[in-house]
């Protein structure tokens, strides 16, 4: 009619399903309150990109300008471990060093959902990719993604955070059906408070030790431990609170609608993104398992001073693991309180994460 | 391709631990150095006000003899 398109004459069915998936995720990420910050989001991009005959995901368009500068150069993912450093307290960690341990642990998940997904006969790009998943660190698997397997980052990125908001869901059977109830009981000693000088050395030597040991992690540890120092340091506050705030935030923004991008009906609708979904609770189950098997070790070898539930807390779903420990444990016994326990492997987790995707990127990234 | 697969897998897991075996024995030596330094840890400020909190029997006297000091004045 005099030249001017309708968009729903040119609506495909993909697209219909597609702006179903985006209204599902902004239910979820608004209503359920899941990962509201990314699912609202990336939910509100996929709609954006999926409505026909916008130019939004043309070369030029808005998302693809986004895509392009900000998503796949991985320049975003990285400011946002910028600021996910700025906001963390590594001071549990500290605390209690060998906790690291449990953090590796939690780890063993992505190679076994990697393998799996070999067995799927996805490449082992995308099955590494994939593997990334069971590290509960969006940012990760989306850097992960942009280095490896550009084509499945929409898939991957939902998966990752639509199963980081199902940690309590996920990870508690996991965690009751390995421990004993005596087990899952006790109870441990509040970690102690860490010096200064600690905190502010802690972030440059892991810096220069991962860099030396596995340099394709750098970007990402870099990033998380600059912003760790920022926040450490305690002179640089006008510095870490834009990290933790302004920085993260508009990071998340671009994060989102990048994503968006990827997830047009045809990138998005084929029985790879089901499989990747299957795959990701494969990620989190095993991740779950190896951290809860380890803490139950070292829970023998201290003699019962540890709870092996806090190795559970080794997948890096920051804060959401230790959350879900802290809930078992007060069930069993609601004077234990094992919170701050649990952050120290929490938080190693990220770092475990992320150099897991770096030893990837160093082998595939070519 | 199995191959490859099982020898990354290996390698990462491998990666992994050394990697945060060798952060953790750093951790425990930084620790340790910072106590050795005499570093102590940083007390926060108490919101509650306990750890400002002055005597406050002192107060009291300081205050009630510095009114009545002010009221022989008068």
């Amino acid at each position: 009619m005099l030249g001017l398109d309708f968009g729903f004459t040119a609506l495909t069915w993909g697209q219909a399903v597609m702006i179903i998936v985006g209204g599902i995720l902004l239910y979820l990420g608004i209503a359920r309150k899941m990962e509201p910050l990314l699912l609202a989001t990336i939910g509100f991009g996929a709609i954006l990109a999926n409505l026909p005959l916008t130019g939004i995901v043309d070369e030029g368009g808005l998302l693809t300008l986004i895509y392009l500068n900000l998503i796949k150069t991985g320049l975003v993912p990285l400011l946002i471990f910028l600021g996910i450093g700025a906001m963390t307290d590594f001071g549990p960690l500290l605390a209690d060093p060998k906790t690291f341990l449990l953090g590796a642990a939690a780890q063993i998940g992505i190679f076994c959902a990697m393998l799996v997904a070999i067995l799927f006969k996805f490449p082992l790009e995308e099955a590494c990719t994939i593997g990334i998943i069971g590290g509960a660190d969006g940012p990760t698997t989306i850097y992960t993604a942009t280095k490896l397997a550009p084509s499945i980052i929409g898939s991957v990125s939902v998966a990752a955070y639509s199963y980081m908001a199902l940690v309590p869901i996920i990870q508690p059977p996991i965690i009751r059906l390995l421990t004993s109830k005596k087990e899952r009981s006790i109870r441990m000693e509040s970690p102690r408070k860490v010096p200064r000088l600690t905190k502010i050395l802690f972030p440059v030597l892991v810096t220069i030790i991962t860099g030396l040991l596995v340099p394709s992690a750098l970007p990402i540890i870099g990033m998380l431990m600059f912003g760790n120092l920022l926040r450490e340091s305690k002179v640089t506050e006008r510095l870490a609170k834009s990290a933790a705030n302004e920085i993260i935030n508009i990071a998340t923004v671009f994060l989102g609608l990048g994503v968006g991008y990827m997830m047009t009906a045809e990138k998005f609708l084929n029985w790879q993104t089901i499989a990747i979904l299957f795959l990701g609770v494969i990620a989190f189950a095993t991740a779950t398992a190896g951290g809860t098997l380890f803490g139950k070790l070292m829970c023998w070898l201290s003699k019962g001073k540890i709870n092996p539930m806090i190795g559970a807390a080794g997948v890096s779903a920051v804060p959401m693991a230790s959350r879900v420990v802290q809930k078992l444990a007060t069930k069993e016994d609601p004077e234990n309180y094992l919170l701050m326990n649990a952050m120290g492997p929490n938080v190693a987790g990220v770092i475990g994460s992320a150099i897991a995707a770096g030893v990837f990127i160093g082998i595939l990234g070519g | 391709m199995w191959a490859e697969a099982l020898s990354i897998a290996g390698l990462g897991i491998l990666m992994v631990f050394i990697t945060l075996t060798i952060l953790t024995i750093t951790a425990w030596l930084i620790g340790k150095l910072s106590y050795a330094l005499g570093a102590r840890v940083a007390t926060e400020p108490d919101y509650a006000g306990k750890a400002i909190q002055p005597d406050r029997a002192k107060l009291i006297a300081v205050i009630s003899s510095a009114i009545k000091k002010y009221e022989e004045e008068l």
